[in-house]
């Protein structure tokens, strides 16, 4: 009797089995999120070439044509009442899109807000309003190195030893006074996957069998490694306060071309960088997601190699 | 106002610690016994002498008995005078028994009964050679309770070696999150919340990298014992279960050892008597290190630098039958080293020692001391060497952990057996990091907390009749915390009561069913993803933290169905507040002057529920166990898994949660089922197959381009959107035995995952446009994912030779 207690149980058990583990229900149901995403750039006019990219999101499978939105007006607004409307614009070659308008030259300590007003796809009468703010940080420079250009057509000229690139060539970042400073660094390797080499090599390999494991269609990484932090400038004695980065390891991993940017960033594109759930509201953006943010710095290029050619 | 306050509080206070002392008292008047004859006594292995635990001793002709303790004790109570016979048995040992005169109704009488292993060389004869079984109708209610021998913790397949977690995460209701970790999840517990204690000490992260290898060498252990849940009053400090490691005393017969050789690794254990004068006593030392960092110079491979060692030692002190004395340590560190582009130095470990007196005031009372302390540390440094200009980054976390513990047995008469208690803790937690970079240096946690923990607890096991046995305990805590960091918030006191109460019907004399409730509190946390890792922090509780609660309710049914087959079923459920959770965006916020620890953690409520089932067998030759968990694990923990529409958190199944496991764990010995050898030695074939369900991962619902990086990205569903395929592996094992008086042989040949199956690790998701290359979407505009996977163990199969002696 009890043997047939433990068969039943046994099959009872393996039938349950049978069964899924459970799931949730679907966590973004609705067909689409709208989406704002670009920052402004201090002293820099809001070209095409910056714009803001306004579009929404489409569910896994859906197409991709979908994604965008080329009908929303668009204007941005100073903290002085200035208006700014943004124009769209596309380019089909390189497949660039975003809103502009080169009359807007974003200040530093100055506010903005976007405002992005959609015809509803459910009903062309009813506009839906997505916005956000952003406050320009105060900028930062760097000390152009003998090895730093900032043109790309000339870069082969301005070459970094990697042996002794920290010692002797170190990044100097200036800041404008002691506070503290969100720093975003990006180092994108301009090279093509099949001729890059890594200047140490990772488990005796220097090289790359799949283009993908150099750059990575999710990331690109780690042909673009970035890093962004909470930095402290200290006092460089002649009344000015800096930023020292003197060590290229980890960060220039390849020889050759490298294109490098650095930004001081609001807290918009801080948070946003760091998403711990899901992009969920750490860009500031209201009604949608994504982020609207704002960078002061510069962007320069370097080509990296074992000795000056 | 504030003082007034404080009065009541005060006033308060006093008030529960005086209930609590007028319970005690009256629960002290109510069971005082008359005054008998009484046979008490230690239960020891011929052999080696090692006490025996739960070894059930009986006196011949009545009902009365009782079963040994962890130090092997047992005292009989209302003993009739005249001729006994006392009998000591337990599965696997031939009885041991002894003729006594009582003489009068007051004596007391002392034994010690040697048990002498029931092992065979006979060809014909079977033999059950189980040290331990999971007793019936013992005479305290044992809730969700395992006891694993040596002997079953090397039975369990493992890679490279015998290990005890291992053998701990196949039983049911222990879900492994994978093949790299050793951390336990039980009955949807996260791992920080199982107490680990070493010779009664607390252990906070015991594992060696990879998983591969536990803390503890099975060589030097003698049990281990793990409660799931519903433990007794006299453990305390965390919410879900408990895992009490016990070293060997060593032999106190004969010097003996154990050594293995492998290509990875090498561990010796040696143990034996000692003698000086009149006292006597016994010794255990281990000691086990690994050497993949020499072989990978010696071959030349470009792998991390990885090595670990550990050790334990053990002094007992057998002053007199009354007094025995012990002193155990326990050592070990990890380190491991990588250095591509940049040099990652880490290094963890554990440091513990205990001191045990166990003294005899009188044959009722038993009293078990202990003076103990534990340290556990990682640290962490990562640099770029750039000369003068070199970059470094560095990592600390500091838990030490100093106990004192004395725990009182006392048996007035046959219907009550109290157990007592006190216990004082005091911790010290410090998480410290550096920087040589222009990083703001309050933005550099900093964060050290002393705590003192001062528990008292009483639990009385009493036998209302033949058939109904109650179980009531009550522990009570108080927790008194300081901050010396940042600013001055004062220290923060908590005081906690935390009942336990069981019930037990026995239907027969093999079977029983049992409900048991109780509540605990845990006053440490450990920071951590979802999968433990030796890097995870251990933080206390403050002022904005409070301690975590959990509320177990266990039904179970408990039966031997013949000598060959046994069957335990409990169904539970469990309650979890205050659980906390790593708050990611501490990274970026931290400040040392004003931070508290609910900064850094985020805090929610859980519950589990589910039922396990094991099978227990040994039958014709084929001992081990089949075990079945149904089990499911929420949790709910604030500014994590939101909805978008509300912005509240969800509940979500956590990656440890599985709805459904299978474990089968089986030795075949050809001796027993034939009584046959082969080539004069004993074939052992073993298995072990586990099965579970998926683990619970987000998948991607939305995508939308992201124009600073010119990618796609993903919004993600809830945590549990999806889940990752089931698990499945079966390893196997073939051992040869080769055994005489002095020494065994055991060449032994392993497979882990026999199939290659491709368990799924880790998944991540890469935008993909039809079969296309992903980022030309010329020909379709449909935008979707491909999965990329990494997965656990492979096939791997293994040799090597164990040699005892």
């Amino acid at each position: 009797m009890k043997y047939t207690y433990i068969i039943l149980i046994i099959a009872s058990a393996l039938l349950i089995m049978s069964c899924e583990g459970p799931t949730s229900s679907k966590r973004y149901d609705k067909d689409f999120y709208y989406i704002i995403a670009g920052s402004l750039y201090e002293n820099e006019p809001l070209s095409f070439h910056n714009s803001i990219y306004v579009g929404k999101t489409i569910p896994v499978g859906g197409d991709i044509e979908e994604a965008f939105v080329t009908d929303a007006d668009v204007v941005i607004y100073d903290d002085e009442g200035n208006e700014y409307p943004l124009q769209f614009g596309i380019d089909f070659e390189t497949l660039h899109f975003g809103y502009y308008n080169e009359n807007l030259v974003p200040q530093a300590t100055h506010t903005y807000r976007i405002e992005a007003r959609v015809p509803s796809a459910m009903d062309s009468t009813v506009i839906d309003t997505v916005w956000a703010t952003t406050t320009i940080p105060k900028g930062v420079t760097i000390d152009m190195d003998t090895c730093f250009t900032a043109y790309e057509d000339s870069v082969d000229a301005y070459q970094l030893v990697w042996e002794t690139a920290g010692e002797e060539h170190p990044m100097i970042i200036n800041t404008t006074d002691g506070d503290p400073v969100f720093l975003y660094l990006k180092y994108y390797c301009l090279e093509e996957w099949d001729e890059v080499r890594m200047v140490k090599p990772i488990f005796g390999e220097d090289t790359f069998e799949e283009e993908v494991d150099y750059d990575d269609p999710a990331d690109h990484y780690p042909r673009l490694l970035s890093f962004i932090g909470e930095y402290l400038p200290e006092e460089n004695g002649e009344g000015g306060y800096r930023v020292f980065n003197s060590s290229y390891q980890g960060t220039l991993v390849f020889f050759g071309r490298y294109r490098i940017s650095v930004y001081s960033v609001d807290d918009n594109f801080y948070h946003y960088q760091y998403k711990p759930d899901s992009n969920f509201e750490y860009g500031g953006i209201h009604n949608g997601y994504g982020y609207f943010g704002s960078a002061s710095g510069l962007t320069f290029y370097t080509k990296v190699v074992e000795s000056i050619e | 106002m504030n003082g007034a306050i404080k009065c009541l509080i005060s006033a308060k206070r006093g008030i529960m610690m005086q209930r609590f002392t007028i319970l005690l008292m009256l629960l002290l008047l109510a069971t005082a016994g008359l005054n008998a004859a009484t046979v008490s006594g230690y239960v020891v292995e011929k052999s080696s002498g090692e006490p025996l635990i739960y070894a059930a001793v009986s006196i011949r002709g009545t009902n009365l008995g009782q079963y040994t303790n962890k130090k092997g004790y047992f005292i009989i109570n209302s003993v009739p005078t005249g001729n006994i016979e006392v009998i000591a048995s337990q599965i696997g040992y031939r009885y041991a028994s002894e003729m006594v005169l009582v003489k009068n109704p007051k004596e007391e009488i002392f034994l010690k009964l040697e048990m002498e292993k029931a092992a065979v060389q006979i060809e014909g004869i079977k033999v059950v050679e189980k040290e331990i079984d999971d007793e019936i109708n013992t005479r305290d209610i044992r809730i969700a309770n395992v006891v694993q021998t040596n002997k079953d913790i090397k039975e369990v397949v493992a890679v490279a070696e015998a290990d005890v977690f291992r053998s701990i995460l196949a039983l049911p209701g222990v879900t492994p999150i994978s093949d790299f970790s050793n951390g336990l999840y039980v009955r949807g517990g996260s791992a920080d919340q199982n107490l680990i204690l070493l010779d009664g000490i607390d252990v906070y992260n015991p594992s060696h990298f990879g998983g591969v290898f536990s803390t503890f060498n099975t060589d030097a252990v003698k049990n281990v014992q793990l409660l799931k849940g519903g433990f007794p009053a006299k453990y305390g400090g965390r919410l879900s279960s408990v895992l009490d490691v016990t070293n060997k005393d060593g032999n106190r017969k004969e010097h003996c050892g154990i050594a293995r050789i492998s290509l990875i690794s090498t561990s010796l254990t040696l143990e034996g008597p000692w003698r000086i004068y009149d006292e006597s006593g016994s010794y255990m030392a281990s000691f086990r290190r690994t050497y993949l960092e020499l072989m990978e110079e010696l071959i030349g491979l470009d792998i991390p630098k990885y090595y670990f060692y550990d050790g334990h030692a053990k002094l007992n002190w057998d002053h007199s039958e009354r007094d025995k004395f012990s002193s155990s340590f326990y050592f070990g560190k990890d380190k491991l080293e990588f250095g591509f582009s940049y040099d990652l130095d880490i290094e963890w470990g554990n440091e513990t020692w205990s001191n045990q007196w166990t003294h005899i005031f009188s044959p009722q009372w038993f009293s078990h001391m202990i003076v103990a302390g534990s340290h556990f540390y990682s640290k962490m440094k990562f640099e770029v060497d750039a000369g003068k200009n070199s970059q470094s980054f560095d990592r600390l976390d500091d838990v030490y952990d100093v106990t004192i513990r004395e725990g009182l047995s006392w048996k007035p008469n046959e219907a009550h057996m109290f157990d007592m208690g006190v216990d004082y803790k005091y911790l010290y937690t410090l998480f410290d990091t550096g920087t040589n970079q222009n990083v703001d240096e309050n933005s550099m946690p900093h964060v050290d907390v002393t705590s003192s923990l001062l528990d008292l607890y009483i639990q009385d096991a009493w036998k209302l009749d033949t058939f109904w046995t109650v179980q009531p305990g009550l522990r009570a805590t108080w927790c008194h915390n300081e901050r010396n960091y940042g600013e001055d918030r004062g220290p923060v006191d908590y005081y906690r009561l935390s009942p336990r109460f069981s019930i037990r019907r026995e239907l027969d004399v093999t079977s029983n069913v049992y409900f048991s409730y109780g509540r605990y509190h845990q006053y440490l946390n450990l920071v951590s993803t979802e999968e433990a890792s030796p890097m995870d922090l251990w933080f206390p509780i403050d002022d904005t933290i409070e301690p975590g609660r959990s509320d177990h309710y266990i039904l179970g049914y408990k039966t031997e169905i013949n000598e060959e087959v046994g069957l335990d079923v409990e169904a539970y459920y469990k309650d979890y507040k205050n659980l906390v959770a790593y708050r990611p965006e501490v990274d970026y916020e931290w400040s040392n002057d004003t931070g508290v620890l609910s900064d850094a953690l985020n805090t929610g409520d859980g519950f589990s529920y589910g039922l396990d089932l094991l099978v227990r067998n040994n039958w014709l030759g084929v001992e081990g166990f089949v075990g079945y968990t149904l089990g499911f694990t929420r949790k709910k923990v604030k500014d994590t898994n939101m909805d978008p529409e509300t912005g509240e958190p969800q509940y979500y199944y956590p990656k440890y949660d599985r709805t459904h496991q299978i474990n089968i764990v089986e030795t075949f010995s050809l001796l027993n089922a034939t009584g046959k050898k082969l080539w004069g030695a004993d074939l052992l074939f073993g298995t072990t197959y586990a099965f579970g369900t998926g683990q619970p991962t987000s998948k991607p619902e939305h995508v939308y381009y992201e124009p600073d990086t010119d990618t796609f990205q993903y919004f993600y569903s809830y945590k549990d959107g999806d889940r990752l395929p089931d698990y499945q592996r079966i390893d196997l094992s073939l051992k040869m035995r080769w055994e005489s008086k002095s020494m065994s042989v055991e060449p032994y040949v392993q497979v882990i995952n026999v199939f290659n199956r491709e368990n799924v690790y880790s998944r991540s998701y890469v935008p993909y446009f039809g079969e296309q290359d992903p980022e030309d979407f010329s020909e379709t505009t449909e935008i979707g994912y491909r999965t990329e996977d990494t997965y656990q163990f492979p096939r791997i199969p293994f040799i090597g030779i164990n040699v005892e002696w």
